[in-house]
């Protein structure tokens, strides 16, 4: 049977009929209550210990596109993180939270930056301290959680309903996807391209990424300048060595320095790094400003609650 | 008792049976529906494992492809694998082998998602790699002259790859084949060609054949032989518990069974025992109110008939003439049948009044008892009745007999009493067979009793059976017997003593009354002659009134009068009119012969205390009336000092009588009173007391 099924798959046409990518949906489903909370809490400098840090210092959804400009993150007393922070906007369709995929859930994530020492430097009884000194919060999270004290699993449930806000859809390329005459020819030239060189192999989904480990250096081995957390510091099996998840291209034109070490700054740096390691092969100019004409499309609208005064 | 025990233990075997019941239940639905929850996850792990494969045989395939399915179905393998584990049914320990088939399960299920992560990151240098050759095989013309021997290599090659990469063959790549050969001579484009084109290739030839292992690890693996055999030991464990499910409701079953035939033997035992007691029941009832020789209704039934209020009842009381001379003749045997003969001749020669009721209310004498009839009816009846009796011959044994009956009518209160007057009445006109009760024969039944009594005083009067009874009389100061009371007595033929009570009042309006006297003065002289007692009599002012009695008294006395007595008389009063002068005559007459006078039962209701002012009494005797009760009523005690002062200031003796016990005794004698009688001292006896000497 299984052959029957190779002969007739290889046989027919090789390129799978439907688009490898699909569009994000426009209506999404959160508690709005909950995610204003967890607006107002993903702000906060509170939740660090020096009251420097937010989640927003380093996942600025208004100017860089929910992720970091620096190359690294920057944390309370200006601490220096290993890591190139990912942008936080449609992080809930990754298939793992960061960069080695070590928390499967937002909600593993969420906590992770706040214990963090060199980012948020807190832990949960702190948090809870802090938060409860506040009769401002205690409100709040009394409207929310019908409880009289806040409990730290009530912030992380806020600030991950937050995240599940955090979407942008209707890109310009979405829009195409669904059928809209937007995209110029050269743009969708771009879209092939990128499809025909084989970055849709790892890019690709509603994330177009986000759903794959990946090697870096696949045809090339890429040399870091320092170790970074990736998968081999959780496996420890050596094939995992600088495989980190397949990041979004989603807001790609807005999440600049680009890779886990943030050494590519613009657009054209990183598709030719990536030509380079992942496809082992080197592009023209002519085809770096394709596929950079695509990438651009992927810019999506800012989330419906972003827009909204608390 | 043993009844209420069986009960009690059935119904407490039947509500732990139902318990069972219950508990069985619930058990079963749980455990059904756990059973269902793990056969589910089960299929739910194989049918993400089987999506998954899908997943990735179409990503090895199809160039573009979108992943996130395959990453969703990798997070639902995980989840039903928990789902699995955590099934509430693997807590049973008869599951224990496949949960630990289940924990074996992990670490497969990590390899494969172990190996997914790596065939993915394969797939994409792989298929990439594909890609570019592909597109680079057809730019070689721009690179290199046409009859260049480099696109035989590059041909025999992409034909090796896509070969490979069409039939997912491995063994069409080996490491032994041979990259692009690049000369020296060649320009720098096209050294950068061959240096590119040999990367990928290089690629492949390193990476192909891990990836189809890969390829073939994740479709092949091992995953659904251990769900296999998962599934095959849920259902082996799932029978031994179902087997043992299976017992135990049998087991229910039979127990429900047995209880249910128990309870059905009981019911057939109770309702078969209430079937004996109301037979007995009956039968006790039937005893009770019917007579057994006859079957007709007995006395008691009669009078619990007779009490129902309101009746209109008129009774027919039939008594066999001479029935005890049937009995004697033949024999009681004889005498019985005689008698359930009777009651069916009477039961049916009154057959047509339908509301007659029959009964046997004593020996040989049966009743029928009518309800709203005339008398006349009923006298017809009666009248009938005694004639056919009368004319029939009886038939028993062969001996025939003849009979005739006394029939009483009555239809007055008290039924039975009335008739049986009547009957008795009859009795005494042998040649009348029946009569209807009238209510003089009651002043009759008075008559006739007074003239048995008559005739009996009469015999022993002729038998001489008229005896004097004694009864002495205690002179206080000296506790000697002084005196002695004669009481008249009658003796039955048997010896057994009649009392004055019973006839003297009767026989005072007959001559037998001066017979009695005359013997009794008599037979009381005859021992007190020569005695040193005072002996005393009781004669009533009444009789001091009858000259005929007085003729007897006196003359009696004068015919003694030779002899030595000391004979007193106690003078009874019983009316308060009398002829004062014949008792001062009768006092003088008296004293002639020595005789002391007594006035007899003195506090009594005639006494009178003028007495002493106009007759010559000696001696008071004090009424028992007062007597008796000076010990528990001091107003007697009063009466009793009083008449005793009285006495004293006039110089006449007193008697006590009715002294019964000690205790009067002492009151008595304290008081003074002279003489003491009654049963304390002595009780009336037909002889004298031997010692005179009374010891308290």
């Amino acid at each position: 049977m299984k052959y029957i099924l190779f002969i007739f798959l290889t046989l027919s046409n090789i390129v799978h009929a439907t688009e490898p990518i699909s569009p994000i949906p426009c209506k999404i489903e959160y508690d709005r209550q909950k995610a204003l909370l967890g607006y107002r809490l993903f702000v906060d400098t509170t939740l660090s210990s020096d009251k420097t840090t937010s989640c927003l210092s380093c996942h600025d959804i208004f100017q860089t596109g929910g992720a970091d400009k620096n190359v690294v993150s920057i944390g309370v007393q200006n601490r220096i993180g290993n890591i190139q922070s990912p942008t936080v906007l449609n992080a809930c369709y990754n298939f793992k939270q960061f960069w080695n995929g070590r928390a499967r859930t937002l909600y593993e994530q969420a906590s992770g930056p706040i214990h963090n020492p060199v980012e948020m430097d807190m832990n949960t009884s702190k948090v809870e301290k802090r938060l409860n000194a506040s009769d401002e919060y205690r409100k709040l999270f009394h409207n929310v959680y019908k409880s009289n004290s806040i409990k730290f699993s009530q912030v992380i449930d806020a600030i991950v309903e937050f995240e599940k806000a955090l979407t942008t859809p209707n890109s310009r390329f979405d829009k195409y996807l669904n059928g809209e005459d937007v995209l110029t020819k050269d743009e969708i030239a771009g879209y092939n391209l990128f499809k025909q060189i084989g970055c849709i192999t790892c890019h690709n989904g509603v994330n177009i990424g986000g759903n794959a480990m990946q090697k870096f250096g696949l045809f090339e081995e890429y040399k870091n300048a320092h170790t970074y957390p990736d998968l081999y510091s959780i496996t420890n099996d050596p094939v995992y060595k600088n495989v980190f998840k397949v990041p979004t291209l989603r807001n790609i034109a807005q999440t600049a320095p680009y890779l886990h070490d943030g050494s590519a700054k613009t657009l054209k740096d990183v598709v030719q790094q990536m030509a380079r390691y992942q496809l082992g092969t080197k592009l023209s100019d002519k085809e770096i400003d394709s596929i950079v004409l695509f990438l651009k499309t992927l810019d999506g609208q800012l989330p419906d609650i972003l827009s909204q005064e608390q | 008792m043993n009844l209420f025990k069986n009960i009690f233990s059935i119904s407490l075997i039947g509500l732990f049976v139902l318990y069972a019941l219950i508990a069985y239940y619930k058990y079963e639905q749980k455990f059904s529906s756990e059973q269902r929850s793990f056969t589910l996850s089960l299929n739910e792990l194989n049918r993400y494992n089987s999506d998954l494969k899908y997943n990735i045989l179409q990503s090895s395939i199809f160039a573009y492809y979108n992943q996130d399915e395959t990453t969703e179905h990798i997070e639902l393998l995980e989840k039903s694998y928990m789902k699995l584990r955590d099934e509430e049914i693997l807590k049973n320990k008869n599951y224990s082998q496949v949960k630990k088939s289940i924990e074996e399960l992990k670490p497969v299920l990590d390899a494969k998602i172990d190996a997914i992560r790596k065939y993915l990151i394969i797939n994409a240098g792989i298929k990439n790699s594909f890609i570019f050759l592909s597109r680079q095989a057809s730019k070689s013309q721009n690179y290199f002259a046409t009859n260049n021997a480099i696109h035989e290599q590059i041909n025999s090659l992409m034909t090796l790859f896509s070969n490979a990469r069409r039939i997912q063959d491995e063994s069409y790549i080996n490491m032994n084949l041979k990259v692009l050969h690049a000369d020296k001579n060649l320009t720098e484009e096209q050294k950068e060609y061959i240096t590119t084109f040999n990367l990928h290739a290089t690629y492949l030839l390193k990476n192909f054949n891990q990836f189809i292992q890969l390829v073939d690890n994740i479709l092949d693996d091992k995953i659904d032989s251990k769900t296999n055999m998962i599934d095959k030991e849920f259902a082996k464990s799932l029978q031994k518990d179902m087997q043992a499910l299976n017992y135990f409701a049998t087991t229910l079953i039979i127990v429900l069974l047995l209880l249910i035939i128990i309870i059905i033997y009981l019911f057939v035992k109770i309702s078969h025992e209430n079937k004996l007691l109301k037979a007995a029941r009956y039968d006790l009832d039937y005893s009770l109110t019917h007579d057994k020789l006859t079957d007709l209704y007995n006395r008691n039934a009669f009078e619990k008939v007779v009490l129902t209020p309101d009746n209109d009842y008129t009774l027919l009381l039939i008594n066999i003439d001479k029935f005890k001379e049937v009995n004697d003749l033949y024999g009681n045997t004889i005498g019985n049948q005689v008698l359930q003969e009777v009651s069916k001749f009477i039961r049916f020669d009154s057959l047509k009044y339908s509301n007659a009721k029959y009964f046997r209310i004593g020996g040989d004498e049966f009743a029928i008892l009518l309800e709203n009839m005339s008398i006349q009816e009923v006298k017809n009846l009666a009248d009938s009745l005694s004639r056919s009796i009368a004319l029939h011959r009886f038939l028993i044994s062969g001996i025939s007999i003849n009979l005739t009956v006394s029939i009483a009518v009555n239809d007055q209160h008290p039924l039975l009493e009335n008739a049986d007057m009547a009957l008795k009445y009859i009795k005494s006109f042998p040649e009348v067979s029946y009569i209807v009760f009238d209510s003089k024969m009651n002043l009759l039944e008075k008559i006739k009793k007074n003239i048995e009594i008559i005739n009996l005083v009469k015999e022993a009067v002729h038998d001489d059976r008229v005896v004097p009874f004694f009864q002495p009389i205690l002179n206080i100061k000296t506790k000697k017997i002084e005196k002695y009371e004669a009481l008249v007595r009658v003796l039955n033929t048997d010896g057994s003593v009649i009392m004055p009570l019973d006839f003297l009042d009767i026989i005072k309006k007959t001559s037998v009354y001066q017979d009695i006297t005359r013997i009794m003065i008599n037979k009381v002289i005859a021992v007190a002659k020569d005695k040193p007692y005072r002996f005393s009599m009781n004669i009533s002012m009444q009789d001091i009134s009858n000259e005929e009695f007085m003729r007897v008294f006196f003359t009696q006395l004068e015919l003694n009068k030779s002899s030595n007595f000391n004979l007193d008389i106690e003078l009874l009063e019983t009316e308060s009119l009398y002829d004062i002068a014949k008792i001062e005559k009768f006092i003088a007459d008296v004293k002639k012969y020595g005789s002391k006078v007594l006035i007899d039962d003195f506090g009594s209701g005639y006494s009178n205390f003028s007495y002493f002012s106009y007759l010559d009494i000696d001696i008071l005797k004090v009424d028992g009336s007062i007597i008796k009760e000076v010990l528990k009523d001091d107003k007697k005690l009063q009466i009793l000092k009083a008449i005793h002062r009285f006495a004293f200031a006039i110089g006449v003796d007193t008697i006590a009588e009715f002294v019964e016990n000690r205790g009067l005794f002492d009151t008595v004698e304290e008081i003074g009173i002279t003489y003491a009688q009654g049963y304390f001292i002595g009780k009336p006896s037909p002889a004298l007391l031997e010692d005179d000497n009374f010891a308290l």
